[in-house]
């Protein structure tokens, strides 16, 4: 028999970024929220404060998920043997308070207009001949136009750096041309630029391109949130991704939502609690939720409201995992629309360049503090004839750059007898060792794009591999397409250009892209699997993340998009919790019951 | 089943430990690069023989063909105060030394993976972790590659997985790093008796770095006979990345000795931050420091405690809420 505690108002999957910014708000209008998070519990002060480790938290990543209790199984397609990831790979999804908003890099992109009206937009543009074979992109039920007061309350709630580059439809010089129009200019000025993003902004500049600086929701000057206290501009320490940030400069979940949640006293976080299931009734009416305390018995919270808030494949997963009599496939799966659309967001370094006898700091700062071009983001330029669509930012990969990671693959001249079997370098020896030296004067060009959607890309639940509690990993099947691979060549190009206006005395160039590879890091943008529609047969959720079939039950974050546009997707997921929760909040707690039929 | 601990090969063995009765059983050859399905469960400690306590006398030998000594390197030297043995014995110390000399060469003026401590980093980072220092997925079943185009029959507790595409998969092994260094060290040695007739830590470089390249190219018959477990690049993949690790980790896990690693590269380490104007300069520099050189982040706990970045009171960091789990 479960150990069954009070109902509650509100119960939440984890203690994330979107079950963070709904206790903030929903406690605020007198309700009672608890949050059941499989991890533990860091703040600020201790716990960030002594953390300069690399081995600890890059190599051994501390901040991560427990991939050894749960992982996920992925194979290229439905022919294809499906492994898990038994070590970490291809994504990084978080653990504990504050979930993978913790230890995120903090790059915050608006997605462009189109890309939330893309089937739309690109069938009218390029006709229906021109998308990708076995594509299932669809409009999202979200525009750019419904967010935007969103990202503007959000960035003044917890204060954003960046380069204004459109106010209103008047394009203002040195930030981003492309995007969407904003009602507000950033509340700060972007962080500082680096050497790295200076010489290529330099460099963009003489091809014609507009580089400017990266958005972040690091803080480049001292900045009071709507706690109504100060945090710390940045210090540009150089331990951010897989880091907590020990001066509050990095936004994330603990220094601005969850204090101002604890503070009604109506907000409890229940740490180290494996949520297994939605429960429903005998009418298919979501309960609340079960979990494995920490006492290692069976639990469970009732509540009037859901909120599956975990990361994307956790969402997807309890969902499948929740089966009734009324629900036989999971929850939100009557139409078979669960799992669809798996997407992961492409990055990769096509050019690297060696400067010898130059030093870049790269060792400071973030992966935000560098300039990007936004020209070949998504349908920024015209496809015709180019044979794929979709597009990605260019930027310069050069920040936060710790040493263990990042003393291999350092461009060198060519020698005979240095290559491995694998056609590799060898790294290792004199030559090695001499290499190493350089380990700050290279600067790999990257580009962060599309990731379309494909009927054969999709998630389920695993036949060989289970939890450990014995339940199925969630199965990923997901493999670049050929528009995938001509993206890739297109920008790669593009990134060569650069490069060559940069001067380097020593290049690496991939023209092609790598075999998509579960053991190598790609981006932890990976992205649907519960895709919101507006209608029951096109998608899992309405515009709000409400799940068709189960009024109560609200799913956030990337899961709910439906395809992936070519840029990081917090931005996005918080904006989008602040419009579910304004629905929420002016018609669901009044009238609860579906918000769109 | 927890894995076996295989006797050393005779010719490193020591007449006490040999036992003629243990035939190495015959296995198929592995391909390039794949991994032998084994049991997911992780061996028991094993009593480590010549393991010390951290006090008292290191039990490495003055003598003794292990101890010879290297070019480049000096294992009584390396091994002094309580600082090695704490799973690895004086043999294995010795193998691992020399394989980190060809690592990341050096000498006491230009300090290379053994000057910086390197051994004692995989030393400890072996005594400390009895399975995988990093979070690993452990459950069976395990993949076994298939040359060729058609899959073999199902088998109960395989995944066939075609043999150029394991690649793509990550780490897909279940045998723990202890394990790999038990089995690859010893191997490494009788490829040494085998091709050179001594043992691996006795030879000149050049022929060092030929075995190393060996392993690391999974080069057939030799090879491929002694490394049917653990493939020999996954051995030596794991030992190359450790010996880096223990380069440029910092010093509180026993390698980066005086922080000649990051002195090698130019790294400042573990500081609390660096300035807008420091961001741009083309001539930075600033000695390196560990985490137990990294100032306390003081009066943190102090609400009138003011710093000098951004004009944020450090008594507004966010601490522990009241109203907040314990941990």
């Amino acid at each position: 028999m479960a150990i069954e505690h009070p109902e509650v108002d509100v119960v939440t999957m984890g203690a994330g970024f979107t079950a963070a910014i709904t206790a903030q708000q929903l406690t605020a209008e007198g309700l009672s929220v608890v949050s059941l998070e499989k991890g533990g519990a860091k703040w600020t002060w201790p716990d960030f404060a002594h953390n300069h480790d690399e081995l600890r938290f890059t190599s051994r990543h501390e901040l991560l998920h427990e991939i050894e209790k749960e992982s996920w199984t992925w194979r290229p397609d439905p022919a294809a043997p499906a492994l898990p990831m038994r070590q970490y790979g291809a994504f990084h999804p978080g653990t504990n308070m504050g979930g993978a908003g913790t230890h995120w890099s903090a790059v915050m992109w608006r997605f462009l207009p189109s890309d939330y009206d893309w089937l739309t937009h690109h069938t009218e543009r390029y006709g229906p001949d021109a998308l990708p074979e076995g594509h299932s992109n669809q409009d999202w039920p979200v525009s750019y136009d419904d967010l935007e007061p969103h990202f503007t309350q959000f960035e003044i709630d917890t204060g954003m750096s960046g380069q204004t580059g459109n106010l209103n439809g008047q394009l203002l010089e040195g930030g981003n041309p492309f995007e969407g129009p904003r009602s507000q200019p950033y509340p700060l000025p972007p962080l500082a630029p680096t050497r790295a993003g200076s010489r290529f902004a330099e460099a963009a500049e003489r091809l014609g391109l507009r580089p400017f600086l990266q958005p972040s929701s690091i803080l480049s000057q001292g900045y009071t949130d709507m706690t109504g206290k100060p945090r710390s501009g940045c210090l540009y320490c150089g331990y951010c991704t897989r880091y907590g940030c020990e001066v509050d400069a990095k936004l994330s979940p603990q220094t601005t939502f969850l204090p101002l949640a604890f503070d009604t006293g109506r907000y409890e976080i229940r740490t180290h609690c494996y949520v297994t299931g939605i429960e429903t009734d005998n009418t298919g009416r979501a309960t609340g939720l079960t979990y494995l305390g920490r006492d290692g018995r069976e639990h469970f919270q009732p509540a009037r409201i859901i909120l599956v808030s975990g990361y994307t494949m956790s969402n997807v997963r309890l969902l499948m995992l929740s089966r009734s009599n009324a629900h036989p496939d999971g929850i939100g799966n009557a139409r078979g629309q669960l799992g669809r659309n798996a997407t992961h967001q492409i990055l990769q370094l096509p050019s690297i360049g060696m400067f010898e006898g130059e030093r870049f700091n790269t060792f400071m700062g973030n992966t935000a503090t560098t300039h990007a071009v936004y020209e070949y983001v998504g349908d920024n330029f015209d496809h015709t004839g180019l044979g794929f669509v979709g597009g990605a930012q260019i930027f310069p990969y050069a920040g936060e750059r710790l040493p263990i990671g990042n003393v291999e693959g350092i461009p060198h001249a060519a020698t005979t007898g240095e290559e491995n079997a694998d056609g590799d370098p060898r790294e290792w020896g004199q030559a090695f060792k001499d290499r190493m030296r350089n380990w700050d004067s290279f600067i790999p060009l990257a580009i962060q794009g599309d990731s379309l959607a494909y009927e054969q890309n999709r998630f389920d639940l695993d036949p060989n591999f289970t939890d450990f509690l014995g339940r199925p990993l969630l199965r990923i099947t997901f493999d670049w397409t050929d528009n995938e691979r001509r993206l890739h060549a297109f920008l790669a190009e593009r990134c060569s250009e650069i490069m060559d206006e940069m001067g380097p005395t020593e290049r690496t160039d991939q023209p092609e892209i790598e075999d998509y590879n579960i053991g190598r890091y790609q981006t932890t943008h990976i992205q649907g699997g519960c895709i919101a529609g507006d209608d029951p047969g096109n998608s899992v959720t309405n515009r709000y993340g409400q799940v068709w079939d189960a009024p109560n039950v609200f799913v956030t974050g990337a899961a709910l998009f439906p395809q992936n546009p070519g840029a990081n997707p917090t931005t996005t997921v918080t904006a989008w919790m602040y419009y579910a929760l304004e629905a929420i909040k002016s018609q669901y707690l009044r009238n609860p019951g579906e918000l769109m039929s | 089943m927890a894995q076996q601990e295989r006797p050393l090969p005779t010719s490193v063995q020591t007449g006490a430990d040999r036992d003629p009765a243990d035939e190495r059983p015959e296995r198929s050859r592995l391909s390039r690069r794949s991994f032998l399905a084994v049991t997911g469960t992780l061996a028991t400690a094993a009593v480590v023989p010549g393991c010390t306590t951290g006090r008292g006398t290191p039990a490495v030998p003055q003598e003794g063909p292990s101890a010879a000594p290297q070019p480049g390197l000096d294992v009584a030297e390396a091994a002094t105060g309580d600082r090695l043995g704490r799973f690895l014995d004086p043999q294995q110390i010795a193998i691992v030394a020399a394989i980190a000399a060809r690592v990341i060469p050096g000498d006491a003026d230009d300090p290379g993976a053994v000057e910086a401590g390197a051994v004692e980093y995989i030393d400890r980072l072996l005594a400390t972790h009895e399975s995988y220092p990093q979070r690993t997925y452990t459950q069976r079943p395990f993949a076994q590659t298939y040359e060729g185009d058609t899959e073999p029959p199902p088998e109960p507790g395989v995944i066939w997985v075609r043999e150029d595409q394991l690649d793509r998969y990550g780490w897909q092994s279940g045998i723990p790093p202890r394990e790999i260094y038990r089995m690859g060290l010893p191997r490494l040695d009788a490829l040494a008796e085998q091709r050179h007739g001594s043992a691996f830590a006795e030879l000149g470089d050049d022929d060092q770095d030929a075995l190393l390249r060996a392993l690391e190219d999974d080069e057939d018959d030799d090879v491929g006979e002694l490394f049917d477990e653990v493939p020999a690049s996954t051995f030596f993949d794991l030992v190359r990345g450790h010996v880096v690790e223990g380069f440029l980790a910092d010093p509180v896990y026993g390698g980066n000795r005086d922080l000649v690693g990051w002195e090698h590269i130019g790294f400042p380490g573990s500081q609390r931050g660096y300035s807008p104007q420091e961001l741009l300069d083309p001539n930075f520099s600033r000695p390196p420091q560990g985490l137990a050189q990294l100032p306390m982040m003081h009066g943190a706990h102090r609400e009138d405690d003011h710093h000098d970045h951004g004009g944020a009171a450090l008594g507004s960091i966010r601490r522990r809420h009241p109203n907040g789990p314990l941990d």
